[in-house]
């Protein structure tokens, strides 16, 4: 009777202790978080940088090529170039808010070159931003004098973020620094991305664009002229 | 490996907890509430905790013994934030993983043997925090992940159930100093667990 007695309270005990476990283990495996992003939008994010040393007010005059340069890490074999069909109205919505911020777009920038000027790129490869960057050649075409072949971009702040391909950037940088540079990075004075954008386009793309574009402009009032 | 590290860490609270002679040993369910620099992070109560306690007898009131918790705190933000020269925007998360592993010392009284009585406590931890605080946005983390010095005060009572465990019901104060580029990390906590003697 008395072994029975224990076998029992120490069943109880072991089934207690057995279901405390149990309870332990799902609270310990379901403990963190899921990520809570559930829709493409909810992966949107505008960020911006500047150079704390620039005055922008000095600043009135910008150009900016016709073209979104796509720029591919050399070492990326296997990511496919994206479709061109939101370039004309991201480069609007860039030229849009840089005059509601006072530029002027220059009308003949060999002839009268332009305070600054204003590149929007796509990256096609998941590319991991440091403050200095190569340029990859991509703007050996545009404007004379161009860049040099040896030419990189420097950001004088932190900018390390890791972007997934289809980011848009829009660099902003002094002309003096593009025709007599005193090292081979160009100094960008502000930065405005938008990660993953280009890629991530089912359904309401141009809502999406127009947000963002229009938000980056938004959270750096510090751009405008006056 | 996170995962295969607290696991370890639990097998061996257990083994631990199993050969402990003349000791109380269980686990809890934490209910906390960041404050100070932690709060600023992330705000609101985390239901999402947990705990190894184990502690041994040593004279008629006191006690040693060690524990182990797992604490998440977690917000979810939309708005602009702002970083040094910039800023930005989209959803965001705020999260802090908290574990800390304590050596602890007891003071108590009151009787809680043979799964009867109440027994109560009071009792200092301290040991190292590891603590990981990150701000996620998108596919873009910015991660700070250190071991800090730490210290914890908690009072709490044990008392007998009916079928040879111990209720265990405590209160917590969770203090790790500033380490590295980590903030100091606050929060007290609740916890309420089950617990047999041997």
């Amino acid at each position: 009777m008395g072994n029975t007695c224990m076998r029992r309270s120490r069943l109880r005990r072991g089934l207690a202790g057995a279901g405390a476990l149990a309870a332990v283990l799902v609270l310990l495996f379901s403990c963190s978080p899921d990520s809570g992003f559930n829709t493409v939008r909810d992966y949107d994010v505008v960020a911006t940088f500047y150079d704390p040393e620039v005055d922008f007010t000095e600043f009135g005059t910008y150009a900016m090529p016709d073209t979104i340069v796509h720029f591919r890490d050399p070492a990326d074999t296997a990511s496919s170039d994206l479709s061109r069909e939101y370039d004309d109205l991201v480069l609007d919505l860039v030229r849009t808010n840089l005059e509601a911020l006072g530029y002027t777009e220059a009308s003949d920038p060999i002839a009268d070159p332009p305070d600054v000027y204003v590149v929007v790129w796509v990256t096609l490869s998941e590319w991991l931003a440091n403050s200095s960057e190569d340029w990859q050649d991509m703007w050996d075409w545009y404007l004379p004098p161009s860049w040099g072949p040896d030419w990189g971009t420097y950001y004088p702040y932190p900018v390390e973020m890791l972007y997934r391909a289809g980011s848009i950037f829009i660099d902003m940088f002094n002309k003096a620094e593009v025709e007599e540079p005193e090292e081979p990075y160009i100094r960008i004075y502000w930065t405005g991305s938008i990660n993953g954008i280009m890629v991530d386009t089912p359904g309401g793309a141009e809502d999406r664009l127009t947000d963002n574009i229009n938000q980056a402009f938004e959270q750096s009032p510090y751009l405008a002229t006056d | 490996m996170r995962t295969a590290i607290v696991a370890g860490i639990l097998v061996l609270g257990l083994a631990a907890a199993a050969r402990a002679g003349n000791g109380i040993g269980g686990f809890t369910y934490d209910i906390s509430v960041p404050v100070g620099e932690t709060g600023e992070f992330t705000r609101g109560t985390s239901f999402r905790g947990l705990g190894v306690e184990a502690r041994w007898f040593r004279g008629e009131h006191t006690a040693v013994g060690f524990t182990w918790h797992w604490n998440v705190f977690h917000e979810q933000l939309d708005g602009t934030w702002q970083v040094k020269n910039g800023d930005v925007t989209g959803h965001q998360f705020h999260r802090v993983y908290s574990s800390p592993v304590l050596l602890t010392y007891y003071y108590q009284w009151g009787d809680a043997r043979y799964g009867k009585g109440t027994m109560y406590y009071v009792g200092l931890g301290a040991g190292a925090y590891w603590i990981e605080k990150r701000l996620e946005f998108g596919t873009g983390v910015y991660q700070t992940t250190n071991w800090h010095i730490g210290l914890c005060p908690e009072v709490g009572l044990y008392h007998g159930l009916s079928f040879g465990a111990y209720l265990n019901l405590g209160v917590k104060y969770n203090h790790a100093f500033k380490s590295g580029d980590n903030t100091s990390h606050s929060y007290p906590s609740l916890c309420l667990g089950i617990a047999w003697v041997r």
